[in-house]
């Protein structure tokens, strides 16, 4: 019994000391998210079209040190040029890391991020195989630029942007929707590491940005308008590309 | 509002807006849609992804050199349609077609040259008659007392557990059990296997299946087998005459052969019209989609299901039709009354 509430109290004076250290935030945002996929597999016309993303995140931040964690997701109902439908579902947890760097421009950081990314695409006319997919894990270098201003600095203006360079990709087949490790005999995880491809530098490619502005209650709450992208061209079995604009407005509470 | 607060807001939110948009920006052109882009998309993929060149000895590069002169600029969409369907008819493929808005390419060889000995009206009238009971997509009726005849006209429509508990119930009754797939072109391959689930106490292994892996002619994902995996419900383990001809195809091809497999089916009629590779979709520049076989599927003597599957009875002579009789239910329930005398 003493020893848990032990646990319990050292849990709460590190909670306390950590908040005193670190500025915590929840955000939470939704908007418009406009998207084009094309997978070579299935078709080379570029499905488009339009939904509501959703993006849910935590935000620690130091002097020194920003960690950031966005989970997000989408389904979007796409189209081609002359009308054939698929559904697109995007969800990712993307997480950057920046530091303050002493030759860097005060307003300016500096870290790498990752990103795990999921592609679902649905072909309306497909009537085998579907889904298509895609998902990756990849790191890559990440930057940061932050400026406040106005007569009480309540508002804030923060650019970051990302380029994926290395990681692992696991993809549908040549033909089907599971990877060709997973359409014979033996066990799951020997077929899952089989499916396992390096995500290169130069063949793959997912590069995106924030950009939002913000506007801070008296509360020390925040609320803005953004815009993320994203952008990936996938090379496994067969090649897929996608792109993401997600318009949104965001919530920043403050923990 | 001061006029430095006004300039910095009004100066983020554009680059919001100028930055936004990217995946506009970014969206690739239309791709080329001219006759030769069309045709060279479609002959690349099929000689990339179709998975029975080899088996149906088909050489591809001369089925280029055949069709691809036909082209020429200023072609119809529909005189470009018949190129592009005639050259896949030379694959002589089930599961292959080339589709658009104004029509449906095919070849159907595989049963147009056939006696198909299918008479629905006829086993309206004589066999199912008005007092047939509907169980979800199956027409069954008693036959001769003691014989329960089922006709499943599409694997397309979806059987369910339920629908097949109802058909063990009816076995209580009865002493053997005819399923007429005659004419069923396919579906889903769930169905055939909930149908068959109820015939086997354990697990059975009807076939092999290898999907298309790589550009090359071998390039093929390694055997793996198929199975019948035994249903957790109420089983009959009787005797089962399925009925089959050549337009049995795809799923029932399938269907017929987990019936080979298990001892206690014996399979009448004509053989099956195969369909053994499952199709794959795409679509090409101009909007079309297509479809070709990417997989290949044999049974446990190497057989190739692409080219149907035997019956145990052949009875395509036509010394043995009857008038006003179906030759084939007939000769299932003698069978099946001599099993269970």
């Amino acid at each position: 019994m003493r020893k848990y509430v032990f646990v319990v109290l050292f849990t709460l004076v590190q909670t306390v000391v950590i908040g005193q250290e670190k500025q915590r935030t929840l955000l939470w945002n939704a908007g418009p998210q406009n998207a084009w996929e094309r997978d070579f597999a299935y078709s080379p016309l570029v499905y488009r079209g339009g939904s509501t993303g959703f993006s849910f995140g935590f935000i620690s931040a130091s002097e020194k040190k920003i960690d950031e964690v966005y989970m997000h997701y989408a389904r979007i109902p796409m189209e081609n040029e002359f009308g054939a439908g698929m559904i697109g579902t995007q969800a990712s947890i993307m997480t950057y890391t920046f530091y303050k760097a002493s030759w860097l421009p005060s307003k300016w950081m500096i870290g790498w991020s990752n990103n795990n990314a999921l592609s679902l695409r649905n072909f309306q006319d497909s009537q085998n195989f579907n889904p298509r997919f895609d998902f990756h894990t990849s790191f890559g270098p990440a930057i940061r630029y932050e400026s406040v201003f106005g007569k009480n600095e309540q508002w804030r203006y923060s650019f970051q942007g990302h380029w994926q360079v290395i990681g692992f990709l696991f993809s549908a087949s040549y033909v089907t929707s599971p990877p060709d490790a997973f359409l014979h005999e033996q066990p799951t995880f020997n077929a899952f590491l089989q499916s396992i491809r390096f995500f290169q530098p130069f063949q793959q490619q997912d590069l995106g940005m924030i950009n939002q502005v913000f506007y801070k209650l008296t509360n020390g709450n925040e609320f803005g308008l953004g815009y993320r992208f994203n952008f990936s061209n996938l090379v496994n079995e067969q090649r897929s590309q996608r792109a993401a604009g997600h318009y949104f407005i965001q919530f920043n509470f403050q923990l | 509002m001061n006029k430095r607060f006004s300039i910095h807001n009004w100066f983020f939110i554009s680059i919001i807006f100028i930055l936004g948009a990217c995946e506009e920006m970014l969206t690739p052109p239309r791709p080329a849609s001219s006759p030769q882009v069309v045709f060279d998309h479609l002959w690349n993929d099929i000689n990339n992804r179709y998975s029975f060149f080899e088996e149906k000895q088909v050489d591809w590069n001369a089925v280029r050199e055949k069709y691809s002169p036909r082209l020429f600029a200023t072609m119809t969409e529909h005189e470009l349609f018949d190129v592009l369907g005639n050259m896949l008819g030379e694959l002589e493929d089930g599961h292959v077609n080339l589709l658009s808005t104004f029509d449906r390419s095919r070849n159907w060889l595989w049963y147009e040259n056939f006696p198909l000995f299918y008479n629905q009206q006829l086993i309206e009238q004589v066999y199912l008659r008005t007092n047939f009971w509907i169980i979800g997509p199956l027409q069954a009726q008693t036959l001769d007392d003691d014989v329960l005849y089922v006709n499943y006209r599409s694997f397309e429509r979806a059987l369910t557990e339920q629908h097949m508990d109802q058909i063990m119930f009816l076995m209580r009754t009865h002493k053997g059990l005819i399923i007429d797939v005659r004419s069923n072109g396919g579906g889903n391959l769930q169905n055939a296997l909930n149908i068959m689930a109820r015939f086997t106490d354990e697990e059975v292994i009807y076939g092999q299946q290898r999907f298309k892996s790589g550009p090359a002619r071998n390039d093929f994902t390694p055997w793996a087998p198929l199975r019948i995996t035994p249903s957790s419900g109420s089983t009959y383990l009787g005797n089962v005459a399925i009925l089959t001809n050549r337009r049995s195809f795809s799923t029932t091809t399938f269907f017929a052969q987990m019936g080979r497999s298990l001892p206690q089916v014996r399979l009448f009629g004509d053989q099956t019209g195969g369909g053994g590779g499952i199709p794959v979709f795409a679509e090409l520049p101009n909007g079309w989609t297509y479809r070709f076989s990417g997989s290949q599927a044999i049974d446990l003597e190497g057989n190739h299901l692409e080219f149907g599957v035997q019956v145990d009875e052949d009875l395509t002579s036509f010394l043995m039709v009857r008038a006003g009789r179906d030759h084939f239910i007939d000769t299932a329930v003698s069978w099946l009354k001599g099993q269970s005398e």
